[in-house]
């Protein structure tokens, strides 16, 4: 709703967002000039959401874009957390999407805490675990709450743990207890550093 | 349930406000504080500069770029009048000879070699400055600002550039133009144009070469409006002068001037109106002598900050306002709302929205409350 946090308030350089750098995310054709009109205009009106998947695609790009130039707005690399404003998901809908749209920018390591927050405080929703060396080729074996999954590697993985205190084990390692929630636990097994 | 959404003031229909008129140097000005001016008064002798303009001789004459100055009829540097020989190339037997004249009193200042455009600097200009409304004179400062008391209409636009201009407002017939440069010829100077859609760059630059006063557009391109304010969001957009002012009433891109602002500015075409683009306000002066009655009542402080636009505020809707949409489709259309939902909806981006029913001229949509906007 209008008077909450938009990106717009959030990050302060959205204006310098070069346009190139957006279409790369873009699946959608579009004329530079009118992506460059509808990128000015989310700027003017920052209370507006967008209506169909399109305009999603627009605006998560920009939001790829924002993130970058702006990481630590989001992702405190020392306290390992990564902070997203609760108003957010009235803007793009999916905190699924949200965190890995910020994934494909920012690139985290070992654990880390993923949490919203509102004008009541941080609440964890879930937790990234970026391991260092995978050693299969194909897929990798995690384990979480007992339950096994294979996931591919060079990918980023969403497992759903809506529980406070998940048991994560990753092939023989020793297992570990992380923070689930609403978001759930994500593995990443990208091997190289990310880019658009 | 939640029913906030953006307010914004348009227009402020005839109000006692301030208008600032400047003449450079402080000891020409004529009038004392007090004094209650009529339209035609002259408030003193100011030394207009007027700026640039540029001039493509090479187009103009069909000659290489590089070969420009062999054709000019004066040297760089030097003083012309308007109507003087400023170039000329000759024909052959008489025939295909081309000239150009200078359009108006400058100086030859460079040449651009590389595109053959003959820079002009237009000659300071002494003119008398006349008040332009029925108002009382309620500060002189010594950097030579005149702050007068007046009635008028105030519209507020969203961003522009310039500071204030002075000149008769000329409208379209329609609010969806989109404004060519064919469109703006010698007669255009000093006018304050309304350009309806969309201003493009080169009437823009055309704008500025014919000494027009200034723009009213419903939309201008991201990217024109960048090199102009350098940057497309309004709270960063540094005060700026391309010789002209600008103002955009609506946002980026090809946008039709709203109804409630068109319908104004129709009702003051032909008359004189102060347009200010860092300050995006134009002032439609009363033009009713009887007006001054009403001007006395009131006092102002002359440090009211009256030039400054109202900024959005967040209200609780209802049913029954007047809405413009603020997002496609139909982008800049007025309205009413008739009917908000009790449920939020799932639009097909995914988002969950309350959804309000806005009746406009010629059918009725269900909108987003997020991409509407109040107008107060």
């Amino acid at each position: 709703m209008p008077g909450t946090v938009s990106i717009v308030d959030f990050f302060s350089n959205l204006d310098k967002v070069p346009l190139s750098n957006i279409r790369k995310w873009l699946r959608i054709k579009i004329d530079p000039h009118i992506l460059e009109n509808f990128i000015a205009n989310r700027i003017l009106y920052p209370s507006t959401v967008p209506v169909d998947g399109n305009e999603v695609e627009i605006d998560l790009a920009f939001f790829r874009e924002a993130v970058s130039l702006e990481p630590k707005k989001l992702y405190d690399s020392l306290g390992n957390k990564l902070i997203i404003p609760s108003q957010f998901l009235d803007t793009f809908g999916s905190l699924q999407e949200i965190v890995f749209c910020i994934l494909e920018v920012v690139k985290t390591s070992g654990i880390v805490g993923v949490y919203t927050k509102d004008e009541r405080g941080v609440n964890q929703i879930g937790t990234i675990i970026s391991p260092k060396i995978i050693i299969q080729p194909e897929t990798t074996t995690v384990m979480v709450n007992g339950t096994t999954y294979q996931l591919k590697n060079g990918y980023l993985s969403l497992v759903p743990a809506t529980n406070r205190h998940a048991k994560v084990r990753i092939l023989d390692d020793e297992e570990i207890f992380i923070s689930g929630g609403d978001l759930g636990i994500i593995f990443d097994f990208r091997k190289e550093e990310v880019k658009p | 349930m939640n029913l906030r959404v953006t307010a914004r003031m348009r227009i402020k229909s005839r109000s006692i406000t301030h208008v600032h008129r400047t003449i450079a140097d402080a000891s020409k000005i004529k009038v004392k504080i007090g004094q209650v001016l009529e339209p035609h008064d002259v408030l003193g002798e100011d030394t207009i500069n007027v700026g640039f303009s540029s001039l493509n001789i090479a187009r103009e004459l069909g000659v290489a770029s590089s070969q420009v100055l062999k054709y000019l009829e004066r040297p760089l540097g030097s003083r012309i009048y308007e109507g003087e020989l400023l170039a000329s190339k000759p024909g052959f037997w008489g025939m295909g000879k081309r000239v150009i004249t200078s359009p108006t009193d400058c100086i030859l200042e460079n040449v651009d070699l590389e595109t053959g455009e003959l820079r002009l600097k237009f000659l300071p200009k002494k003119n008398p400055l006349f008040s332009g409304v029925y108002g009382i004179v309620d500060e002189i400062t010594s950097t030579g600002d005149i702050v007068i008391r007046t009635l008028g209409t105030e519209i507020f636009g969203l961003f522009g550039s310039g500071k204030q201009r002075f000149g008769p407002l000329i409208v379209p017939n329609r609010k969806d133009v989109i404004f060519s440069k064919a469109e703006i010829t010698k007669d255009s100077k000093q006018q304050i144009l309304v350009t309806g859609a969309l201003i493009l760059a080169d009437a823009l630059r055309q704008a500025v070469a014919m000494e027009v006063g200034g723009i009213v557009a419903g939309g201008i391109n991201a990217k024109d409006a960048r090199s102009i304010c350098a940057s497309v969001d309004p709270k960063k957009q540094v005060h700026s002068d391309i010789g002209l002012s600008l103002m955009v009433t609506e946002g980026y891109g090809a946008l039709p001037i709203g109804d409630d602002i068109f319908q104004i500015l129709k009702e003051h075409e032909g008359k004189y109106v102060f347009l200010s683009g860092n300050n995006p306000r134009l002032l439609l002066p009363s033009i009713e002598p009887d007006s001054i009655i009403r001007i006395r009542k009131v006092a102002l402080s002359p440090h009211a900050s009256l030039e400054k636009s109202p900024n959005t505020r967040i209200i609780e809707t209802a049913v029954g306002e007047s809405v413009r949409l603020i997002w496609p489709p139909y982008m800049g259309s007025q309205g009413q709302i008739v009917a908000i939902d009790e449920q939020p909806t799932l639009l097909p981006s995914g988002i969950n929205c309350i959804m309000a029913t806005v009746e406009l001229k010629l059918r009725k949509l269900r909108v987003p409350l997020n991409n509407l906007e109040v107008i107060v």
